[in-house]
């Protein structure tokens, strides 16, 4: 059908073709067969002559030899139609019209076959075949079966025709835009809604001026925010957007709004609008106080009721009376009362169920209509429940009536809203499908071009049973996603059609319900096949746009919009999906704002004048930042010469104004560096001799802009005299020889007169030929820097000076005299100053000692008397410890006393300097001169530094007499001290020795002569008197044991320690089996824990034991055994705690204190002997090692005696330790 | 039987009785010889003043007493060990007590024997006996 049509276009071509068609038959039979329409030939008898393969298919002929017949034959099994239905006679078919020199194209005729029934439609061209003579030799006819397609525009129609009658009938306005948001198509309803007759609307856009639109909550709606531009612009559904319209009759309307883009290609945007002003009127009523009283009046809105079936009575509850809608208490309640209340549709259907829940016995449950007096109806429900007797027989219903009718309302609401939407879905001329979950099929509608024939059959069928598997699982994926997310999907894929080959498809996929999906789906084959065409050319311009960087774009000039490339979308950072920008918006949005203007009266003048159109200008992109472009545009003009277009082209050249700015700024940099860094410039011609001097150049001089003259001689003249001619020299050597760069320090006379110090720099420009042309070179004042320097230099050369002196003072032999004088030289020499006075002042004895130099020599003068107090008093410099400065003694500053006698020595300026420390002033220095004169504060600083340094060395010498002295004096006392102690001790040691034997000597003689009067008078002696005998000698033993533990103890205090590593577990063992052998018969169990090594000296520590083990031995006599334990209880302060315990007596610990004393006992010496040393033994051997001991026990169970004694050697000793132990 | 003298050099008679009775107690029967202080002890030695007429024998063994007034026994002492005439006596130093130094010393001098005299007369009675025992008896005097 398709391919037949380029064929019949042309029927002058075609009579060509049938000429030479009658010329060559064997040409003419070969290309009739190759043609799909029917094409027959006729003579002018109207007989068939040639006819090819389609004309039988055409005719429904099975073969082809049946149609060779003349048309006479047709009448008998053919009725042909004009389009209008009437009967066409044969004179008015194709060949006889042919015949008659009719020439038709796209006649058309119905066919009908009397034989078989069949009925087609044909559209015809014919024209007759003229002979040269220009006689009609016969016709040609081509017919091509338009059956399929009429029958296809007339389904069209009928659809038109109904989408238009639904389009008009939906209960929502309904308003089409194009994607300019031009409105193109709207329903009547929304020219109601929108309070705008007929034509008018479809002339407004969307979102216009006209309409102020504001949000729910009453502000403005900005335009960003209506449903039908964000619908656009987001490709995407916006639903029920309330909002409030004041349309331009000034209505103000309450709308809810729906919009969704059109998947149409050329239309944009569907809205829907639904009036809800009412409601709105009604939701504000209710929001109010109504709201309350509403709902009460809901609850009250209930009633109750009883029925007895027996007897039929019923009772109502006072409510049931309103919600019937009849007066309280007007009638008898009864069964028939309430039917008579009932809406005449519902009774017959509410006495059917209710005889049926009677008979059943069953629940009751009903809801009806009652109409209102005032015209309207409520819906009512009423529950009941049956009551039974004994039998089980039901005998009475009680039940609940309430008013629904808001429930029922809302319902009907819902229906409503539903079969709405599903004839918007059935309006929507694509391919609609509803799939369930499982993918199958539960509804279609199919597109009005659908090649999906087989669509029809698919209702109920599961869409992999009938599409091949990978479209079937896209299908499932998709329609999971689209569940799964609750929102529509879309999607594009491929199918193979039968006879149509692989088409595109997009698919619009929506949840239409818990577990279904609608899909709308669109034949995008021939739009994808012209965007890939399109695509194709575009990129390669594109392609070399982008590698330009350039974009272009066409201003059209009708609608003041703009098209731009995709590569100018890139260029502003935009997205090429978008429409291009007006050109208003493009103004506002993407030019910066500092350029914005520019560009408008620059494009406005080109536009005017009709130019070409060029700027470099900034954009600001989305993201903010700024670029910069370059634009160039011409114009393109109508044959009137009008402006149409202008087309042009954007280059980013961002890059290359930066390095411009880049450029720009660092020579700005480089300009403000220069002032900054207060540099002078000059600029030397050397053939003119004229110089250009910058007016920093003059400024260093003190010179205003205007005071110095352009040439060589100014600066000449102002160069000091003794740096000219180096000046000149250097610059004569570096033009003969430019290496490097001149550089020179000079003097230049500044206006005030005084010399600054210039540095000043240059290099040389040259001619082509090499030869110096012009010198630059900059100026910068180093005055102040030499001058620092200078001060630098000075100070340095002072410190140096400072450390000589300061040396040499050291080095004067340490006495006062020496230092004095050593300073005094020093300042002389240095100072020129003449003379030098120090005077050292002691205040103890009121004298003072003056020290005269000059540069002859010195002069001591001892034992002044210090200066009158007043005349103290009035130097003030030296009671605040400051330097004093006098020029000139006869005037009145400083010091008058002073003054007068220093005139009276010659002196006529001075400088004086305390030696001073922060605790007093020692003395004063005194540097004259005998003249008056400026002294320089260098001079004074220098004097009161030395008058500082003398001050420390004074000090120093004074501070080491003392010391001295002092240790003379300590030395002095320490051999006094050694002397008397050494007497003490001799003294106590003769003693001591005296006592030793003098003491024991009468002891001695006692016993010995009781002994031998003993034995003297032999058995002549009464037993009394032998008691008295032994008394004595008892007593004179005891006396000898006093004496021996007293001297024992005295000579601990005097012999020398020789402390060593000591083991003490073998000498417990020795000392305990020397006491068991003292004491034989006694059974003492011995208990040693493992001892610590200790550091101590042997001997004494030895007598230690003996006294402790004794002792421990000695008061457990009474036990038997005695028990006795010698161990160490832990560490104290790095000594070892050691113990020796006992079972014995024990002690009073109250006494505990005095356990330690010399002939200290706690137990009585007839219970106990001893002296009563032996702890005092112990305890001053422990004490000498540094340890304590004491004591714990209580009276009849034991004691212990605690003592510490070190475990790491003494720290004197312990070298000597270390040795002996390696040695041993 | 003629027994050689022993030397008693005692400042204290009480002493001297005491010695005396206890060589007696041992059988000594040697003839005892005393001297009051060192003085008379060196007299004794050197035959002079009172003892100029005392026999030439040399005494067997010298009992010392430390503690003298006028010449005291160390000094005695030093003087016997120097003299090459009498150094070959043996001497026992007998003192009420025991100074260590006086004993250092007494050894340095060449003291044969150094015996603290006891409180206990028993004791001393062993003391003297033990010292008078072996000198006086057991040693050969020297030719």
């Amino acid at each position: 059908m398709r391919r037949a049509a380029g064929i019949v276009q042309d029927i002058t071509e075609r009579k060509a073709a049938m000429d030479e068609v009658l010329a060559g038959r064997a040409r003419l039979e070969a290309a009739l067969a190759s043609m799909s329409d029917a094409v027959f030939i006729s003579d002018n008898e109207g007989r068939f002559t040639h006819f090819n393969e389609a004309f039988a298919t055409f005719h429904r002929y099975p073969d082809k030899e049946a149609c060779a017949r003349t048309l006479a034959e047709y009448p008998a099994f053919l009725d042909v139609f004009f389009p209008n239905g009437e009967l066409a006679p044969l004179d008015q078919w194709a060949v006889p019209r042919a015949l008659r020199g009719e020439v038709v194209t796209n006649a058309e005729y119905t066919l009908h076959r009397k034989d078989t029934g069949d009925r087609w439609v044909g559209s015809y061209n014919f024209a007759p075949i003229r002979n040269a003579e220009g006689q009609i030799m016969g016709s040609v006819v081509v017919g091509r079966d338009v059956t399929e397609r009429k029958r296809l525009e007339a389904e069209r129609e009928t659809a038109l025709a109904k989408y238009r009658t639904l389009f008009e009938c939906f209960p929502l306005g309904i308003t089409v835009a194009d994607r300019e948001g031009q409105i193109v198509e709207t329903n009547r309803l929304a020219e109601e809604i929108l309070a705008l007759p007929g034509g008018e609307l479809r002339t407004r856009k969307l979102g216009g001026a006209e309409w102020q639109i504001f949000r729910a909550d009453g502000a403005p709606m900005p335009p960003e925010e209506y449903p039908s531009l964000r619908a656009l612009r987001e490709q995407a559904l916006v639903a029920n957007v309330e909002m409030r319209v004041l349309t331009p009759r000034s209505e103000s309307k309450w709308l809810s709004v729906t919009a969704a883009p059109l998947p149409f290609d050329g239309y944009g945007v569907v809205v829907t609008y639904a009036d809800i002003t009412a409601n709105k009127r009604d939701q504000q009523a209710l929001q109010s106080s109504e709201e309350r009283r509403a709902l009460a009046l809901d609850a009250a809105r209930a009633g109750t009721w009883e029925w007895e079936l027996a007897t039929g009575r019923n009772v109502w509850s006072d409510e049931l009376w309103g919600l019937y809608g009849l007066p309280l208490r007007s009638c008898e309640p009864s069964y028939a009362a309430w039917r008579r209340t009932v809406h005449p549709d519902d009774v017959n259907r509410l006495e059917k169920a209710l005889q049926e829940v009677v008979r059943d016995g069953g629940e009751l449950a009903l809801e009806w209509r009652v109409s209102e007096p005032s015209g309207g109806t409520r819906w009512l429900m009423s529950r009941g429940r049956p009551h039974r007797d004994e039998g089980g027989q039901v005998v009475r219903y009680a039940g609940v009536v309430i008013d629904i009718t808001d429930r029922k309302q809302a319902e009907v609401r819902l229906r409503e809203s539903e079969a709405r939407a599903q004839a918007m879905l059935r309006a929507i001329p694509d391919m609609i499908f509803r799939l369930d979950r499982k993918g199958v099929f539960l509804d279609y509608k199919a597109d009005i071009k659908d090649l999906h024939e087989q669509a029809r059959s698919v209702v109920g069928r599961r869409n992999r049973d009938i599409s091949p598997p990978a479209f079937a699982s896209l299908i499932e994926r998709k329609i999971e996603a689209t569940l799964a997310a609750g929102q529509m999907q879309t999607f594009e894929y491929k199918l193979s059609v039968p006879e149509a080959g692989e088409l595109d498809f997009e698919a619009r996929m929506a949840p239409s319900g818990p577990d279904e999906v609608i899909a709308i789906v669109r034949n995008i084959t021939e739009r994808r096949r012209v965007e890939a065409e399109l695509l194709r050319t575009r990129n390669t311009l594109l392609e070399a746009q982008r590698i330009a960087r350039l974009g272009s774009f066409e201003y059209i000039a009708a609608t003041q919009t703009t098209v731009w490339s995709e590569e100018e979308y890139r260029i502003y950072g935009l997205d090429p999906a978008k429409p291009s920008p007006t050109y208003e918006v493009m103004l506002a949005k993407c030019i910066h704002p500092d350029d914005e203007a520019l560009l408008h009266q620059t494009f406005m003048k080109a536009v005017e004048r009709l130019t070409v159109y060029e700027l470099e200008h900034r954009i600001v992109r989305p993201d903010g930042s700024v670029r910069w472009v370059h634009d160039r545009a011409q114009p393109y003009l109508d044959s009137q010469g009008r402006l149409v277009r202008y087309v042009g082209t954007t280059l980013d050249i961002t890059e290359r104004k930066q390095a411009e700015e880049r450029l720009q700024e660092s020579e700005s940099r480089l300009r403000l560096a220069i002032q900054a860094a207060n540099i002078g410039l000059w600029d030397w011609d050397l053939l003119s001799n004229a110089v250009y001097y910058s007016p920093e150049w003059k400024r260093q001089l003190g010179y205003g802009e205007e005071e110095i003259a352009h040439n060589f001689q100014e600066w000449q003249d102002r160069v000091h005299p003794q740096d000219l001619d180096t000046a000149l020299r250097r610059i004569q050597a570096f033009l003969a020889k430019p290496v490097g760069r001149h550089e020179v320090e000079l003097r230049m006379r500044h206006k005030d007169g005084s010399y600054r110090w210039i540095y000043s720099a240059a290099d040389v420009l040259r001619d082509p030929t090499g030869r110096p042309v012009r010198m630059l070179g900059c100026h910068l004042d180093v005055t102040e820097r030499k001058r620092a320097m200078e001060v630098l230099r000075r100070q340095a050369e002072r410190l140096q000076w400072l450390y000589g002196l300061s040396r040499a003072m050291v080095q004067a032999g340490g006495t006062v005299e020496g230092t004095v004088m050593v300073a005094m030289r020093h300042l002389i020499a240095m100072l020129k100053c003449q003379p030098a006075i120090v005077g050292v002042f002691d205040r103890e004895d009121g004298q003072a000692e003056l020290y005269v130099a000059n540069g002859e020599g010195e002069t001591i003068i001892r034992n002044v008397p210090l200066p009158p107090k007043e005349a103290l008093a009035e130097w003030e410099g030296l009671r605040q410890a400051r330097v004093e400065i006098v020029e000139d003694t006869n005037s009145p500053v400083g010091p008058q006393r002073l003054a007068h006698m220093l005139r009276a020595q010659g002196l006529r300026s001075y400088v004086g300097a305390p030696l001073a420390t922060h605790q007093r002033v020692a003395g004063a220095l005194l540097v004259g001169w005998p003249e008056p004169r400026a002294i320089p504060a260098e001079e004074a600083e220098i004097a009161g530094e030395v008058a500082g340094q003398m001050t420390v060395a004074l000090e120093q010498i004074r501070l080491l007499q003392e010391a001295t002295q002092h240790a003379q004096t300590l030395e002095r006392r320490v051999v006094e001290r050694t002397a008397q102690l050494e007497a003490v001790n001799r003294e106590l040691e003769a003693f001591s020795y005296s006592v030793s034997h003098d003491l024991r000597a009468p002891l001695r003689h006692v016993h010995g002569y009781v002994d031998l009067l003993a034995r003297e008078a032999g058995e002549g002696l009464t037993e009394k008197a032998r008691r008295y005998l032994a008394t004595i000698s008892a007593a004179s033993r005891e006396m000898a044991t006093l004496i021996d533990d007293l001297l024992a103890f005295s000579r601990l205090g005097k012999t020398e320690m020789h402390e060593a590593a000591l083991d003490l577990p073998p000498l417990v063992a020795e000392v305990s089996r020397s006491l068991e052998q003292a004491h034989p018969g006694r059974r003492i169990s011995w208990r040693v824990s493992p001892l610590p090594r200790v550091y101590g000296d042997p001997a004494l520590l030895r007598q230690v034991l003996i006294n402790l083990l004794g002792n421990a031995v000695k008061y457990s006599g009474p036990r038997d055994p005695a028990e006795i334990e010698v161990g160490c209880a832990g560490m104290e302060a790095e000594r070892a705690v050691l113990f020796v315990r006992d079972n014995g007596v024990g002690f009073d610990p109250a006494y505990a204190h005095k356990l330690f004393r010399v002939f200290q006992r706690l137990h009585r010496a007839d219970e106990f002997e001893g002296t009563g040393i032996g702890l005092a033994i112990v305890q001053r051997v422990v004490a000498r090692h540094g340890g304590r001991t004491w004591a714990e026990g209580a009276l009849g169970s034991g004691a212990t005696f605690y003592f510490t004694l070190a475990t790491t050697p003494p720290a004197s000793a312990a070298g000597a330790v270390a040795e002996q132990e390696t040695s041993i | 039987m003629n027994l050689r003298r022993i030397l008693l050099v005692e400042d204290s008679d009480r002493d001297a009785e005491l010695t005396v009775e206890a060589l007696a107690e041992y059988q000594l029967l040697n003839r005892i010889e005393r001297a009051r202080d060192g003085a008379e002890a060196l007299d004794y030695l050197y035959r002079q003043g009172a003892f100029a007429q005392r026999p030439e024998e040399n005494p067997a063994v010298i009992l010392l007493d430390l503690k003298m007034p006028k010449v005291d026994g160390m000094e005695v002492l030093r003087r016997v060990k120097a003299d090459p005439q009498l150094k070959a006596i043996p001497v026992v130093m007998m003192t009420s007590s025991r100074e260590e130094r006086d004993l250092a010393r007494s050894y340095d001098l060449g003291v044969n024997a150094y015996v603290v005299k006891p409180v206990e007369f028993k004791e001393f009675i062993d003391a003297i006996r033990q010292v008078g025992a072996f000198w006086a008896l057991v040693n050969e005097p020297p030719p």
